[in-house]
């Protein structure tokens, strides 16, 4: 009878035990209204995290209930993603075209990026083998995605809730964990008992974080500034940087 | 432990037998068999992921600590002035230090010393006018952000602005850097003549600020 190794059988019982809190949590704060897809996330991963309990693992049985939640959750990262980054930008008609489009180019940028690895990738042409691959692709497409968002956001002075901002480190730390852990898998080195590990023992920290974390408060934005501006101001600021631009641009051509 | 099932069943690379669960848990029976190994791929790849990391370190840190947006107010907008730039139009210029060589006593070191001190303050007043810039673009980002029409004509005349003083700015440093070495310096008097201009420019836009504080 096979069975995980002792320390992933440790964190697995972490990772249950922090799912089960987080999802308690999220739901007596009320947050589950607010990010519904990542709640319904974390309870499909609870539920896969119950498959091994319940399903002997060198079942068939097992290996098609993996495959089918598998395919299940990463379908909810996206939704999940798109979720935050729809929160973050609600009600935000000054940069509505802009960031409709910053997304579209985005999304390509990071499947371009995505793909390129792919030639390089040694899976087994199983259903498994296929479904590394996928999720392979489309982890990295999210922390490339997450990645631009951010720098997004750094660069508009978005109003930001201390939430939006736990939930992203934690995605991107899990994403770029899980991209990386199989990624090397897919390359062929077979580091598997210290991958897997390393990887259940980012997740729980993401998990603990989250916990930690996410409440009702965060979820107040900080209002960077309340004021209305004149529409004239935005013709003076423009002169302005004109100006400093043409004096620059003459002294730097003489 | 070395174990072989069926692939078909499993998905197995030769001897290893790999479980996925949740995706993130891969453990293998057998270790380090099987397959191709792309051994020469592990370091590009690894300076890459180092790269993602660390721009997601930095990136979350600018998240986390943003700019004091209350110091972007209007009154500062209406005070701005490039007149305290002015004195930059004399701190490069040349006729005073032939002036100095025509007087008694005249030794180049001092010639010397007295443009590399141009130049250090010089170099001061382009750091205030880097971070006077920073701050009306930071009025101009807090202007799109939080109007009520989209603005991205604005954004886009904000970010050639942004493109173009930047690249200005290096050139000015790179000019700055190579004075030593015989670069005739900037011509400050054109400098500050198209910056009186604009600010005359400027002050014709200029209109009393409607705009309501609210808490």
């Amino acid at each position: 009878m096979h069975q995980l190794p002792i320390e992933q059988q440790i964190l697995l019982i972490a990772e249950l035990a922090a799912l089960l809190i987080l999802c308690v949590r999220l739901w007596l704060d009320g947050l589950q209204r607010i990010y519904p897809y990542f709640f319904v996330y974390l309870v499909l991963q609870l539920v896969q995290t119950l498959i091994p309990v319940l399903v002997p693992l060198e079942s068939r049985l097992y290996r098609d209930l993996f495959v089918t939640s598998e395919a299940l959750i990463v379908a909810f990262y996206a939704l999940v993603v798109m979720e935050l980054y729809s929160v973050i930008l609600r009600n935000l008609q000054g940069i509505a075209r802009i960031s409709k489009r910053y997304v579209r180019i985005a999304l390509v940028l990071a499947a371009v990026i995505a793909l390129l690895p792919l030639r390089l990738e040694n899976n087994s042409s199983t259903l498994t083998g296929y479904l590394f691959t996928f999720e392979r692709t489309v982890m990295s497409i999210f922390v490339v995605f997450v990645l631009l968002i951010s720098a997004f956001l750094v660069y508009y002075p978005v109003p930001l809730g201390r939430n939006v901002i736990v939930y992203l480190a934690g995605y991107a730390t899990f994403f770029l964990t899980t991209t990386t852990v199989t990624l090397i898998d897919n390359l062929g080195y077979f580091w598997t008992r210290l991958l897997g590990g390393v990887d259940m023992a980012v997740f729980v920290a993401c998990l603990i974080l989250w916990l930690l974390m996410l409440n009702r408060q965060g979820e107040t934005k900080r209002v960077v500034v309340g004021h209305q501006w004149n529409p004239s101001d935005e013709g003076r600021l423009l002169a302005q940087l004109e100006a400093i631009n043409a004096s620059l641009l003459r002294s730097a051509n003489k | 432990m070395s174990q072989s099932f069926n692939a078909d069943l499993i998905g197995t690379k030769d001897d290893t037998n790999l479980f996925a669960l949740s995706g993130i848990i891969l453990y293998a029976f057998s270790e380090g068999q099987g397959g191709t190994v792309y051994l020469h791929l592990i370091l590009p790849f690894a300076l890459v992921l180092i790269s993602l990391a660390a721009c997601f370190i930095g990136l979350f840190w600018r998240l986390a600590s943003r700019f004091d947006a209350r110091q972007c107010t209007a009154d500062w907008l209406d005070g701005f002035s490039l007149e305290s730039y002015t004195p930059m139009e004399r701190l490069l210029d040349k006729s005073d230090v032939e002036f100095l060589a025509s007087q008694a006593g005249y030794r180049p070191e001092i010639a010397k010393r007295l443009m590399a001190e141009r130049r250090r303050i010089f170099a001061v007043y382009l750091g205030r006018l880097v971070r006077d810039f920073n701050q009306l673009v930071g009025i101009g980002k807090l202007m799109i952000v939080y109007s009520t029409q989209d603005r991205q004509e604005f954004a886009r005349d904000l970010w050639r602005q942004q493109v173009q003083f930047y690249a200005g700015v290096c050139s000015m440093r790179l000019q700055l850097a190579l004075y030593p070495l015989g670069w005739d310096g900037a011509d400050a008097h054109r400098l500050v003549a198209a910056v009186t201009a604009m600010r005359d420019q400027v002050a014709l836009l200029t209109s009393p600020s409607e705009a309501q504080f609210t808490a």
